[in-house]
């Protein structure tokens, strides 16, 4: 056993030193001229101003474009981008941030502290009443002290430094938004409508250690992702985010299939303000019901991680795994619950489920299945996405909704605030006075272990009170051409193009 | 001449109407293009800035009539999603949605015409029965799922294309129209199977027409203008029948352009009907009901060519 | 001779629609499981005496779904042909006949809407209606008309000027009479042709409505809904595609051969 495992090593150090040999030290040279083309399932149909995007699929690109004063690692820490360092007073008050010298934009630019307090002040200037991001009604000032750069909180904010990782723009760009211009390791070099979207390599880019690699990226618009195992295997795509689990097994040993996780909380989001989901009896009595072992069955093939409550685990901290518990099936408890509430009999409701998200519209399948073992019906309504934004997220017209809520940014308050009777966001309708008290001291705690303990509770309280049917995070798979090598997973949505290179 | 500028005002004035019908349904539809935008992180404050902005809340009446003027004016406005200049943005595409198009026309010709008029001669012949079996196979199934068989079959078995490779056309012409070349098969061979049979069905009924059978009865059945007579007689439904279908290949493209990756109109018109994206749309319907109007026009001008009895100039 | 053929194509066909008739029934009265229980333990169970056409992906029976499924499409495409017909023959031989005013106006509104994309036409009756059966229908039928119309209105323009019809008229036969006795038996070959070449692209216009989501609303099954849910599982369950497609292929087949027969 010891020999053999000791041979293998022995195998592998060979072919290393050979592959060495063999490419010399021209790693960085092949380097030059490749590139890559990444499926991905809808165009950018947005604005490339970082500032002003909306879609997460958006997002996840531009990433590659903009640097902020901080970045995010796939561990989920912030590490100083485009400050050299940064400085937290103790009261959570005051930030500073010590600016890099000699940092270029894409036009060849260089960054100015001029144009960081632009693109921060650009942020949380009011538009209306409401900044540009909800976050920075709390930045009361910020100015510039030779190469410091300062932000001023009204309130004490421990978490604010997430943030940070706004992108910094110059200020004289006259169209942010068709020509992104940033510092960040890629630079935009077209785009096609419905077609692709390229980047290319920054060659004048800080920071050697997080430089990118590969010279071209093609984001192209995959048409049909029900058949786009066929287009990954002819070699139209190299990398493929979120492949449907069906695709994915039907790739050949040229490709590896990576698991990670969405990063969003799946739940039957109820409307809580609708008869009879105002009652917390009969939305535990469905929370008893659901099966999310089920689910998973039937939609990924068992895989994902169960979620009790409106955190996922790459929170780390503030992820609570025991709530997974609070509700295990049981259909004969479901039915008390329901006698109890008034609904011996069940009753019948809709789930509104967007169109273009298979995982969600099987996952109300399932859910609709296991409704009906207790009385209950639900029908299951389709409608597009920008119906679900309006009518569904805005308008609060609706009875319930399979959806995946993601983060923002890695604050528990990102996933939390949303529940808080009065906030804007609030579309189930929540409403629970000792919620929103739990939440005013998790976001006024200056202590790390005081704030946990209150997000916590929060948690505790969405779970105990069936604020919703919880779920599930879903996996996601990644498929990538095994002559690419490097890819990560972050904890929100980013793809980090930086991070590839040909495998040698 | 008088006629065609005839023709041409009243194709103008049922555009207009069309444009109108459009305008006043994005308005009974749910979905808000200010929304659409905003995204998740929308808060009533920037809705309503934005909404502003964008002239959103104006009535109907003035916002199209707003919209009427400048597209006049050549000015087709900026896409609310993309934030680029819609002409740009759709002439860019034209090319590839009418070489589909175009390309799947003269497939459709090329398979329909002599297979139509060689079953009809020929009835109950081997050829015609398996002609019809086949085509009512092919007619049977939807042109998604067509797409993904050719794509297999051709892609992946025989490897003459490389599925989802789309090469634009201004980077090189000659592997774009290879490409091309099969969707626009998938978008022909339902076409083309109605196409012969309802120029078999027609040539037929054409054969027992009077005129012909005493022609026949006085033993001229090798008559080339008597052949000439039938076909212009049973061609008429067909023309028809091939403008509807034109009309139907570019709606067809729709979901032709989404099971073969293609960047062309039919993508762009679905995903800012979703967007609520009305200036493109706008600017996309005219285009295509124009393409539409005018096939419309010529078929009718052809009409009155072949068959004189048909001319509404009393 | 031809005769005979005729025949044969027209048992044939009528023995096809007879059979999916029987099956469809068979779906309605046979003790089959409910079209719509899923069951994790049959995910993607192969065909077997138990389970004959197999079981999806949510382990529910692809027989009882493909009966299902048989029958809503069939009613689907029946209801749009139908809505199709009575106001395409209606608005065809009105402008056919008359020509004028009546023709200019009714088809300058049959232009809009021809020239709208049906896919457009048909999201908007949804939006407006709400997702469903009956909404497909309506949608699509509304979609239809116009190209009924202008075939109804291209035979009625070639038949207005045939003596029959100026022999009619001269004895004092009313519009109506004419259009109703005279001119509409003669156009009733064409518009057969016409009316089976709908029911085709009826199914059709199902499938795709289903494949861009917005046709029949699951969990319940229509050919179309099934074709585009399996074509993901195409290599893995080819049953699950194979099925309904051939639903699909038999009741198009039946109809047409049908209709051949028909022709003279």
């Amino acid at each position: 056993m010891k020999k053999t495992t000791q041979k293998v090593l022995l195998l592998f150090a060979l072919i290393a030193v050979m592959s060495v040999a063999l490419c010399g030290c021209a790693g960085d040279k092949n380097e030059a001229g490749s590139s890559i083309t990444v499926g991905i399932p809808q165009d950018l149909e947005d604005s490339l101003d970082p500032h002003k995007v909306a879609a997460a699929g958006t997002r996840e690109v531009l990433f590659n474009i903009f640097d902020g004063l901080v970045k995010v690692d796939p561990n989920g820490d912030y590490y100083p981008a485009l400050c050299s360092k940064y400085e937290i007073s103790d009261d959570a008050l005051t930030y500073t941030f010590t600016l890099r010298k000699g940092v270029k934009f894409h036009d060849g630019t260089l960054v100015t502290p001029e144009d960081v307090k632009y693109s921060i002040d650009r942020c949380s200037v009011a538009v209306g009443d409401a900044p540009l991001v909800a976050a920075y009604s709390n930045v009361k000032s910020t100015s510039i002290d030779d190469d410091k750069f300062i932000v001023t909180l009204n309130e004490p904010d421990t978490e604010f430094l997430a943030y940070m990782t706004t992108a910094i723009i110059p200020e004289d760009n006259p169209e942010p938004d068709t020509n992104p211009i940033g510092a960040g390791p890629y630079k935009f070099e077209s785009r096609s409508p419905q077609e692709n979207f390229v980047i290319k390599k920054f060659d004048d880019y800080y920071d050697d250690e997080h430089e990118a690699h590969i010279e071209t990226v093609i984001f192209k618009v995959v048409g049909n992702m029900d058949t786009v195992a066929m287009e990954l295997q002819s070699g139209a795509i190299d990398l493929l985010p979120r492949i449907p689990l069906s695709q994915a097994e039907l790739l050949d040993d040229n490709f590896t299939v990576l698991e990670g996780t969405m990063n969003l909380v799946q739940a039957l989001y109820l409307n809580n303000a609708f008869k009879p989901f105002d009652d917390p009896r009969v939305r535990q009595a469905l929370c008893y019901a659901a099966d999310p072992a089920e689910v998973m069955q039937f939609v990924s093939d068992g895989k994902g991680t169960e979620i009790g409550s409106s955190v996922f685990p790459a929170f780390g901290k503030y992820y609570m795994s025991e709530l997974n518990d609070t509700y295990n099936t049981d259909i004969e408890k479901a039915k008390a619950l329901l006698a109890d509430a008034g609904y011996p009999d069940g009753f019948e409701f809709d789930i509104t489920v967007p169109s273009n998200y298979t995982q969600h519209v099987e996952t109300a399948q399932v859910l609709a299945d296991e409704f009906a073992k207790i009385g209950v019906k639900a029908n299951i309504k389709l409608i597009e996405w920008d119906s679900w934004l309006s009518d569904v997220y805005s308008k609060r017209q609706f009875e319930s909704t399979v959806i995946g809520v993601d983060a923002s940014s890695l604050t528990a308050a990102s996933l939390l605030q949303r529940f808080v009777s009065t906030d804007s966001k609030n579309f189930i309708n929540y409403n629970n006075a000792d919620y929103d008290v739990a939440f005013a001291n998790a976001r006024a705690a200056l202590n790390d272990a005081e704030k946990t303990k209150y997000y916590k509770e929060c948690e505790r309280i969405l779970s105990e009170d069936a604020a919703n049917v919880y779920i599930q995070d879903l996996p996601e798979f990644v498929a990538i051409n095994n002559k690419y090598t490097g890819y990560e997973f972050y904890p929100l949505y980013i793809q980090d193009m930086a991070k590839l290179r040909l495998a040698e | 001449m008088r006629y065609a500028l005839k023709k041409f005002v009243t194709m103008v004035i049922t555009i207009i109407m069309v444009t109108l019908f459009v305008f006043l349904a994005f308005n009974l539809i749910s979905g808000d293009p200010v929304i659409s935008i905003l995204g998740t992180d929308a808060t009533p404050e920037r809705v309503e800035a934005l909404r502003r902005e964008l002239h959103l809340d104006d009535p109907v009446i003035l916002r199209y009539f707003r919209w009427f003027f400048n597209f006049m004016r050549g000015d087709m406005g900026v896409s609310y999603s993309y934030k680029i200049n819609v002409r740009s943005m759709i002439l860019e595409k034209v090319p590839v949605t009418a070489t589909m198009a175009i390309m799947a026309f003269f497939l459709m010709i090329i398979i329909a015409i002599p297979l139509g008029i060689h079953t009809s001669k020929h009835q109950g012949s081997a050829l015609d029965r398996t002609v019809i079996i086949l085509n009512q196979i092919i007619m049977s199934i939807p042109p998604f799922f067509s797409g993904i068989l050719l794509t297999f079959i051709f892609g992946r078995v025989l490897k003459l294309f490389t599925p989802g490779g789309y090469v634009s056309y201004q980077k090189d012409f000659g592997s774009f129209l290879w490409y091309m070349f099969f969707p626009s098969l998938a978008i022909a061979l339902p076409k083309a199977t109605m196409a012969i049979k309802l120029l078999r069905g027609s040539l037929i009924s054409e054969y027992n027409m009077d005129y012909v059978r005493t022609a026949y009865s006085k033993g001229n059945s090798t008559n080339g203008v008597l052949y000439g007579h039938m076909l212009k007689n049973a061609i008429l439904p067909v023309i028809t029948f091939l403008g509807m279908a034109l009309t139907d290949m570019i709606a067809g493209s729709i979901i032709v352009e989404q099971v073969f990756s293609i960047p062309g109109l039919g993508r762009i018109l679905l995903t800012s009907i979703s967007n609520r994206d009305y200036p493109v749309v706008l600017a996309i319907i005219v285009i295509i009901s124009a393409m539409v109007l005018l096939v419309n026009m010529l078929i009718d001008i052809i009409y009155s060519l072949i068959d004189p009895r048909i001319s509404f100039e009393e | 001779m031809k005769n005979r053929i005729k025949n044969i194509n027209f048992i044939l066909g009528a023995s096809i629609i007879c059979f999916m008739a029987l099956f469809i029934l068979a779906g309605k009265i046979l003790p089959l499981r409910d079209p719509n229980a899923i069951d994790a333990t049959l995910k993607f169970a192969k065909p077997s005496l138990a389970h004959p056409f197999g079981c999806d992906n949510f382990g529910r029976e692809i027989l009882s779904r493909v009966m299902q499924g048989s029958l809503s499409t069939f009613l689907i495409a029946l209801g749009t042909v139908f809505i199709g017909t009575i106001f395409g023959v209606i608005i065809g031989a009105a402008t056919g006949y008359f020509g004028g005013v009546i023709d200019e106006i009714l088809m300058r509104v049959n232009d809009a809407i021809f020239a709208f994309p049906s896919i457009l036409l048909a999201l908007l009756f949804i939006s407006l209606l709400g997702p469903g059966t009956y909404q497909v229908v309506i949608a699509l039928g509304i979609a239809f008309v116009p190209s009924f119309a202008r075939i109804v209105r291209g035979e009625f323009l070639k038949n207005r000027n045939m003596d029959y019809v100026k022999c009619a008229r001269l004895m004092g036969a009313s519009h109506l009479r004419i259009m109703v006795i005279h001119i509409l038996p003669n156009t009733l070959r064409v518009l057969l042709n016409a009316i089976l070449i709908g029911f085709n692209n009826a199914v059709l216009a199902e499938a795709s409505m289903s494949f861009l989501g917005i046709g029949v609303q699951p969990p319940d099954p229509s050919l179309g809904r099934m074709l585009s849910e399996a074509q993901a599982y195409l290599f893995k369950a080819p049953n699950y595609a194979l099925f309904p497609g051939l639903a699909l292929i038999l009741l198009v087949l039946g109809f047409g051969l049908m209709s051949d027969s028909f022709e003279k």
